[in-house]
């Protein structure tokens, strides 16, 4: 009786499936030990942004025209801290996605201890983009466990009068704020207690 | 119209803080850690940092533009095709991300510290202890993600070389040779 050579051997699959496994097996043991590893990794000291005098800002534009934001940032480390300002890419409620055309001044800054920087940033409205209300949020680039929610109302010109910059917070936002990191500005001055034992040490 | 927004940059909560002292123990402990994990460890440990960057830089504007523009390239394919033949997402996605712009930026409050000379002198100062807590899983490491990290974490590099360059006297338009007293120097020559 003629034997089928294209009939796929019995153990193939098993040996497919043992190598599947084996594969795994390794796959995750490496990330287990890679984490074990990363658990035990130096401390990289960081830096958080803590936005004051509200969460919010609301714009009001026109098609074709600009509106500007300035955002100070005080740096209330002992070192030096660098800033770079971001703009995300701003969504409406009938999902039409605006990528904007944002001209910061300064681009990056390293900002000196105890010293404010102050940012202009430049949005400029595309003529086509439709109406609407825009949102999305501004923040430093690396820094983005805490960001300022900005929301533009796009309207032609003389359809609404123009809105102003709101300081308040949303409810949930505060919630946000609750749950979220707290680091406050006794973190530095207990900080400062410990460095200044260990120096005078 | 202009909105006025206004934040402060702060230590994290619970920690020692940003010092020259940290800093430098940091900078320390990182180089120390070289001596005890392969090559291949580091590297993909740093390559897992860039694409960590790259995620969050893809979120804003100016990240997502530049990620739409090379979706659109051969290099995105080209780089997704060496990324999965060559296992280099494989291995990068296993390694636990380091925080690159956090390390490069203390490295340059370094450069810019009035005490370094100080704090240097008071070496060995232990590092801040690390939780123990197993850090979170890794995200899976693309070609773009990396891409875009290294692009931001460059851009950074090049605008702190530039900035900290400002920071020092302007050249002078004229250079005349010799104006610069050469500083003596101290002890035996043959030292």
């Amino acid at each position: 009786m003629p034997e089928n050579k294209d009939a796929p051997h019995p153990f193939s699959d098993w040996i497919r499936l043992q190598t599947d496994f084996q594969a795994r097996l390794t796959d995750e043991t490496f990330r287990y030990l890679r984490r074990l590893q990363g658990a035990v990794a130096p401390v990289t000291p960081g830096t958080v942004l803590l936005p004051e005098e509200g969460t919010d800002l609301r714009a009001v534009a026109a098609p074709g025209g600009t509106f500007e934001i300035t955002l100070e940032v005080k740096n209330y480390q002992r070192v030096h801290a660098a800033s770079v300002p971001a703009l995300d890419p701003l969504v409406s409620a009938t999902g039409v996605t605006w990528y904007p055309d944002v001209q910061f001044s300064p681009e990056f800054s390293l900002v000196a201890p105890e010293a404010t920087i102050k940012f202009l940033i430049s949005v400029s409205v595309p003529q086509g983009l439709p109406e609407g209300t825009y949102v999305g949020a501004l923040s430093l680039r690396g820094l983005r466990h805490h960001t300022f929610r900005f929301s533009v109302e796009i309207h032609k010109p003389g359809a609404k009068p123009a809105a102003q910059r709101t300081g308040q917070r949303s409810g949930r936002q505060d919630a946000k704020r609750a749950n979220s990191v707290r680091p406050n500005r006794r973190a530095s001055g207990a900080a400062r207690k410990t460095s200044r034992k260990a120096s005078e040490s | 119209m202009t909105l006025t927004a206004k934040a402060t940059l702060i230590d994290v909560d619970d920690t020692a803080g940003r010092t020259t002292a940290t800093l430098v123990a940091s900078l320390a402990a990182r180089l120390s850690a070289l001596h005890f994990i392969s090559g291949a460890d580091a590297i993909a440990s740093l390559t897992s940092g860039f694409a960590e960057l790259g995620r969050e830089v893809s979120k804003t504007a100016e990240g997502a533009r530049l990620r739409e523009a090379l979706t659109t390239t051969t290099v995105a394919a080209n780089g997704e095709a060496l990324w999965r033949v060559l296992r280099v997402g494989d291995g990068a996605s296993t390694a636990v991300p380091s925080p690159v712009l956090a390390q490069l930026r203390n490295d340059v409050a370094l450069l810019l510290a009035d005490d370094l000379e100080e704090v240097l002198g008071l070496l060995p100062i232990p590092a801040e202890a690390p939780t123990g807590a197993l850090p979170p899983p890794q995200q899976t490491v693309t070609f773009l993600d990396f891409i875009i990290g290294y692009w931001a974490f460059s851009k950074e590099v090049v605008a702190s070389v530039e900035a900290m360059a400002k920071l020092g006297r302007p050249p002078s338009a004229i250079a005349h040779p010799g104006a610069e007293p050469v500083p003596p120097l101290k002890g035996s020559i043959l030292r």
